[in-house]
């Protein structure tokens, strides 16, 4: 009897860890869904860059201000670089979806976690390509979840460093599941390793928001420019 | 007699654009003390010339204004303690005149909450004048006022005709309350935006 308990014990314990992935497999795993994106002005110079998450066919999700005051981006990985485009923009949870409309961008989606259910303490890795350096592993903690007033989750703090370059990358569970995009880090005085990821539940109102968002910026332009002859 | 009067007439006026009055201070603010109400604590750096900080009678349009402290020497700090009327857009002008001819000033809106104690931050600098409202309710946890946004104040001569840029100030209000955190503007991505729904076929830029 005492066997079958340690044995189902043991079993359990190494069902448990048997999606915890090593850091080289979950590499593996995520890379090919993580891209850099790389800005250009409207001469068709370097603006900036950043990364971006593939999350469903041909569909990427950045952080809009990656794509600030640009004329035109790519999404490059291995040398090999495609066109993108805007498709929904989120500028107040700073969420903007892009798309890739080259047939040959068969990049695979990454599966997507409940941002709701996240703990502090938890191990987390980001990927992403700071300072334009191309698939850049890095790993932590959730370190504290921000809640609002409204005790809805508005950022995720983690101990898994990034740079300027990271925006729009993914904070990924060990399991590879997608929990936020990186976006910001506090680089005050004294300030050590305090970054911050969006949480990646913010995308289910992308639609909406986007439509609301963008539906309000054209009125407003309609109101005040003549309409065109 | 009737050249008498015109003679009077004359040096009336006469005397009386030779007496223009000095330039006066508004009225001072006087605090409400009935329906829902809200503290500021008004507080400055050091200045190097004089500082004034003012409310109005009519909040939405900057009108009216009324004097709520004032430093009395150059190189002193304003400090102040008063009340708002909660639940409803409330103005606040800091006015600074620095050494030299050189002024700035700073006028905010914002909506302070029913019982709630707020700080007043104002700075005079080379770069000009700020004003920042935190709520101190709390004062182990302030949080930076997110209803509070810029006022394009105009300035005549004659100051009770003064005002604020008209503009819609609940919306105003209740947008500066959207966090946005992507510190952009719509127009920052003008040339990547999907077209509008309606079909504003020379929006779309993108490639």
């Amino acid at each position: 009897m005492f066997k079958l308990i340690s044995f189902i014990l043991l079993a359990c314990s190494v069902c448990g860890s048997a999606t915890a992935l090593e850091p080289d497999k979950l590499f593996t795993l995520i890379s090919p869904s993580v891209w850099l994106v790389r800005t250009f002005d409207a001469d068709g110079l370097p603006l900036g860059s950043g990364s971006a998450v593939v999350i469903e066919k041909h569909k990427l999700i950045t952080n809009c201000h990656v794509l600030g005051k640009a004329s035109s981006f790519s999404l490059i990985k291995d040398k090999v670089s495609y066109k993108g485009a805007l498709e929904e923009v989120d500028l107040e949870h700073d969420f903007c979806l892009i798309s890739v409309a080259d047939p040959h961008f068969d990049a695979p989606a990454v599966k997507i976690a409940d941002s709701d259910q996240l703990s502090v303490g938890q191990r987390v890795v980001t990927l992403g390509n700071p300072r334009a350096l191309e698939m850049t592993l890095s790993d932590g903690l959730i370190s504290r979840l921000q809640h609002g007033d409204d005790d809805q989750l508005e950022a995720i703090q983690t101990s898994a460093p990034f740079s300027p370059g990271s925006s729009g990358g993914g904070l990924f569970d060990v399991e590879g599941r997608l929990l936020g995009i990186t976006q910001r880090i506090n680089v005050q005085t004294g300030s050590q390793n305090l970054n911050f990821a969006l949480p990646i539940n913010w995308l289910r109102e992308l639609p909406e928001r986007s439509k609301a968002q963008l539906g309000e910026y054209y009125a407003a332009k309609s109101a005040h420019e003549p309409a065109a002859k | 007699m009737k050249y008498t009067l015109l003679l009077n007439t004359l040096l009336a006026c006469v005397l009386a654009s030779c007496a223009t009055p000095p330039p006066q201070l508004p009225p001072n603010y006087v605090a409400p003390i009935v329906g829902p109400l809200a503290k500021i604590q008004v507080r400055s750096n050091q200045l190097a010339g004089f500082g004034f900080f003012y409310s109005f009678d009519d909040q939405r349009n900057c009108k009216g204004n009324r004097l709520v402290t004032m430093t009395k020497t150059s190189q002193s700090q304003l400090k102040a303690s008063t009340s708002l009327r909660a639940d409803e857009p409330a103005s606040l002008w800091f006015s600074y005149a620095a050494p030299g001819n050189r002024s700035c000033n700073s006028v905010r809106t914002f909506k302070p909450a029913s019982g709630k104690n707020y700080l007043v931050y104002v700075a005079a600098t080379d770069v000009g004048c700020a004003l920042s409202i935190q709520d101190i309710t709390d004062p182990a946890n302030p949080k930076f006022e997110p209803s509070f946004f810029a006022r394009t104040y105009v300035p005549t001569i004659v100051q009770a005709n003064a005002h604020c840029v008209a503009t819609d100030v609940d919306a105003q209000i209740a947008k500066a309350r959207k966090p946005n955190l992507s510190g952009l503007r719509m127009d920052d991505l003008k040339a990547l935006l999907p077209a509008a729904a309606s079909g504003n076929g020379s929006e779309t830029t993108t490639k």
